[in-house]
């Protein structure tokens, strides 16, 4: 019974999304009650699914189920198994995905009433949703990379949800560039992977039932591999030096920021690292950049945070701190604890961020319920420095560490001259060479 | 019955061709294309199955050592797939470019490309080779912004050509010379090779690429481009010689394609018009797959064939989409954004499609591809890998920078909404369904391009 609950938790996301893209491959639009109620069961019947799977698990005492679907393709020594694995990790995840999900499509119903882009919202939470079940229930680095390339563009469309304006799309593209630094990483991860234990499958390249389980691979393997998923997991987790994006990605509409950036895919990157746990044990060097950057992050975090003058970027550099604290639990080991860590904190960010929009509205109510202005926290720790530290600290903060003006001037602007020297070079190129007899440089306008 | 089905796949559009290059009327003129290259696709599948059936085989007179024509798996591949291409670029033609003579030049490069494809004769491959490069080069001509660009299109042709002429020349010296002069079929696979890379556009030889994109009838530069009559050389000419003469020239011919791969997919990420980006792109996706072709391995030749059917099919789905949305909107610049998603989001939606499907997107037929090349290339070096990943990355940032500058931005008042017509939505819709259910199906695509890469590789398999 297992593989099919697992199967339908999978399936019934994408037979929504094709169920939504339908009317537009007729030339007509979704309508708000039939968007509605395609994503409203989909949804329910996913979480249904997964809780029913869970609660088999628990009786029959069944620790870890492979669900093979068949494959993608198979040619020669190389296929793409479409596998799906079960166990203690995985189906907490999944439950977590499906509730999350459907809760904020609940709340998107009305939030997002008469939005010209209603159906385009739904579609790409469906598209992310199918995304993230991959990433958490792939039995294979291939089928996870699938997913993750999912979450990657959603995510991306998402942030420049609003397109009329310049803000979103610039940053949904710096998000996007980021996503793709960190893919180049984890796929490189995954083709160390299969090359060096023989196997993309989790279930036969790690020995043993997780979080216990082992890895045969070689120490220098393991510290490249680890490595590498390290820093995918850096980029999709918004943790330094790739945070840049994070606090930007509020841009999108209120529902998707706190399902992406408060939830869920804020924490694929923990995922990946606790799926592919045995490497880490292995690749101490791994677990050190992790504990650090974790803790850095959490720090950068907290003071840029503290520095914000709206509720959503306050939000999102909490996200970044605790996702830091998650991942340097990971670097020591701590896999349970990260593990109720990142269910406490997904649930908890989720409701604040989709209360964000009335921060106003409620403090207003508790100002009338506490009979007068609320005492101002939060200062104790300013109120230990000397005061010129405290101007420059805050400078700092607003500066959030002057990490972005660094990757500005320091690698992305250099990359970008050189990259506009060569196109220069071409368009001379090309000009001198077809220059026919008694023409001039200016005959013909450049394209 | 094959020699007839083989005479109608290349004379069905050379009639046509005759037909529409002497009427004057424009009423008329797309269906009449439509109707001849329609018919080709369809005469084309029955010849794929035919072909099939037969296993390879030779057809027509000798023309030197080897018969005019030849088929076997690679031939029941790429002839339907380039009628394809010819029958969505004549359905996407925008209306007001429509003229007997420009539909009459399709058919022209849909025929030369389908005799190309139909031949292991060097002699006739030289011919056609010239031949296939005179209409776009008579239209770059005939365009007063872009006879610069005809001057450089023709020197960097002449050089391929003359390169190919001089590579089977030598190839039949070497034939006919005493044993043991292998210098002789060195010089000949280079001489091929550098062809090749001239007309596939790899670097060094690669300017000439996204500057026919830019200035060039979008239609016309397509289907010059992306049926890769380049890669079919190395797969019927090159590759075969491999069990005689020294790989070093493949393997540098791998590097470079590797290096164009990455260049590409880079300098496209600068481009200020959308034209250039996109010839960026598809040079990016050309050389990807040559890397595999020109690999040491059956795996990776597969794995190069797909991304070139792969990435035929959805460049030419978003080169259309290009150019439809050029046809309403005029020339698309990427210095602003240009609010088009208001205007036309069935664009919005190809142009994503098709861009995405272009750089290895899952559920699409280039995930396959990409993960097929890079699981080949495991057992190699990690550069390629390397390579290959970055450029891939690299040009999915390229796709979606377009993207967002071209649909992103505010509304003009004054624009109106570009409705797609029904045989736009025809061509678009039919690519996409087809993409897509390849890519969640690819079985039946990647077991005949198995066969036909065995067939390709026999030599090779069989060298010491």
């Amino acid at each position: 019974m297992i593989p099919a609950l697992i199967t339908w938790t999978v399936a019934a996301p994408a037979l929504a999304f094709v169920l939504l893209m339908l009317p537009w491959g007729v030339g007509r639009s979704a309508s708000e009650v039939y968007t509605a109620r395609v994503v409203r069961w989909a949804f329910l019947s996913s979480f249904l699914a997964a809780a029913a799977a869970l609660v088999e698990m628990l009786f029959t005492g069944v620790d870890a189920v492979v669900v093979p679907l068949g494959h993608l393709f198979s040619v020669h020594h190389h296929d793409l198994a479409l596998t799906l694995l079960v166990d203690r990790l995985s189906l907490p995840f999944a439950l977590l995905v499906t509730a999350l999900c459907g809760v904020i499509g609940s709340f998107g119903y009305r939030y997002l009433h008469r939005e010209p882009g209603y159906t385009r919202f739904f579609i790409l939470l469906l598209l992310f949703s199918l995304g993230m079940l991959a990433v958490v229930l792939g039995g294979n680095l291939g089928l996870l990379y699938a997913g993750w390339e999912l979450l990657g563009l959603s995510s991306a469309l998402l942030i420049g949800f609003f397109h009329e304006r310049a803000a979103p799309v610039k940053s949904a593209l710096r998000a996007f560039i980021t996503y793709r630094i960190c893919d180049v990483a984890l796929l490189t991860a995954a083709i160390f992977l299969h090359q060096a234990s023989g196997s993309g499958a989790f279930d036969e390249a790690y020995l043993g039932l997780w979080p216990h389980q082992t890895s045969t691979l070689s120490p220098g393997a393991a510290g490249l591999i680890g490595l590498l998923l390290v820093v995918a997991a850096l980029g999709k987790s918004g943790q330094l030096p790739f945070s840049g994006w994070l606090p930007r990605a509020m841009e999108g509409p209120t529902p998707s920021s706190a399902i992406f950036y408060g939830a869920l895919s804020i924490h694929a990157g923990a995922y990946l690292l606790l799926r592919n746990a045995p490497v880490l044990d292995a690749a101490p060097a791994a677990q050190v950049l992790l504990v650090g950057v974790g803790l850095s992050t959490a720090l950068h975090a907290t003071l840029a945070g503290r520095a914000q003058t709206d509720v959503k970027s306050q939000l999102a550099y909490a996200s970044m701190a605790q996702v830091g604290l998650i991942l340097a639990e990971i670097g020591l080991g701590l896999r349970f604890l990260a593990l109720l860590h990142v269910v406490g904190h997904a649930t908890l960010r989720s409701l604040q961020l989709l209360r964000a929009p009335s921060a106003l509205a409620d403090h207003h109510q508790q100002e009338t319920g506490a009979g007068g202005l609320l005492a101002e926290t939060g200062r104790h720790y300013e109120a230990l420095l000397p005061a010129g530290a405290r101007r420059w600290l805050y400078r700092f903060a607003m500066e959030r560490s002057y990490l972005d003006d660094a990757l500005e001037r320091f690698l992305l602007g250099p990359v970008v001259r050189g990259l506009e020297a060569a196109d220069r070079a071409e368009r001379r190129w090309i000009s001198r060479l077809g220059r026919g007899p008694g023409e001039g440089r200016g005959d013909e306008a450049e394209p | 019955m094959t020699l007839a089905l083989l005479l109608l796949v290349i004379g069905l559009p050379g009639l046509g061709a005759a037909l529409l290059l002497r009427r004057s009327v424009v009423v008329g003129a797309r269906r009449i294309a439509a109707a001849v290259v329609g018919l080709d696709l369809l005469v084309s599948i029955g010849l794929s199955a035919q072909v099939l059936a037969e296993g390879p085989a030779d057809h027509g007179f000798l023309l030197g050592p080897t018969a005019l024509l030849h088929t076997d798996a690679l031939s029941a591949v790429v002839v339907p797939f380039a009628a394809l291409l010819a029958l969505l670029v004549v359905l996407a033609y925008p209306r007001f470019l429509v003229t007997p003579q420009a539909m009459g030049r399709m058919a022209l490069a849909l025929a030369a490309a389908q005799s190309i494809f139909l031949t292991a004769n060097p002699l006739l491959l030289s011919l056609l080779w010239v031949g296939a490069v005179a209409p776009p080069y008579l239209e770059l001509k005939s365009r007063p912004v872009a006879r610069r660009t005809a001057r450089v299109f023709a020197l960097y042709m002449g050089l391929s050509a003359l390169s190919l002429c001089v590579g089977f020349a030598l190839l039949a010296l070497a034939d006919l010379g005493p044993p043991g002069a292998t210098w002789i079929a060195r010089a000949a696979v280079t001489s091929l090779l550098l062809a090749v890379m001239v007309r596939k556009g790899v670097a060094p030889f690669h300017s000439w690429f996204p500057e026919v994109f830019a200035r060039g009838s979008l239609g016309g530069v397509l289907l010059l481009t992306l049926p890769q009559v380049g890669a079919y050389a190395v797969v019927r000419f090159v590759v075969p010689l491999l069990a005689d003469a020294l790989p070093i020239e493949l393997y540098v011919l791998s590097g470079l394609s590797l290096l164009t791969a990455v260049y590409g997919a880079a300098v496209g990420l600068v481009q200020r018009e959308v034209r250039p980006a996109l010839g960026y792109l598809a040079m990016s996706q050309s050389a990807l797959s040559l890397a595999g072709l020109t690999g040491s391995t059956p795996d990776l030749l597969v794995g190069g064939l797909l991304m070139w059917i792969s990435s035929g099919l959805a460049l030419t789905g978003l080169g259309l989409s290009v150019w439809m949305l050029e046809a309403r909107a005029g020339t698309l610049s990427l210095r602003q954004p240009g609010g088009h998603y208001r205007t036309a989001p069935a664009l919005a939606v190809c142009f994503l499609f098709f861009g995405l499907a272009s750089v290895g997107f899952p559920g699409t037929l280039s995930f396959v591809a990409d993960d097929l090349l890079i699981s080949a290339a495991l057992g190699r070096a990690v550069g390629p890998n390397l390579a290959l990943v970055a450029a891939s990355a690299m040009n999915a940032v390229a796709v979606l920078r377009a993207w967002f500058t071209l649909f992103g931005g505010p509304a003009s008042p004054q624009m109106s909404p570009h409705e797609l017509v029904p045989r736009e939505r025809v061509a678009a819709g039919g690519l996409i369904l087809l993409i897509v259910a390849l890519g969640l199906s690819p079985g039946p695509l990647l077991h005949l391009l198995e066969r036909a890469a065995t067939e390709l590789a026999a030599p090779l398999i069989s060298a010491p």
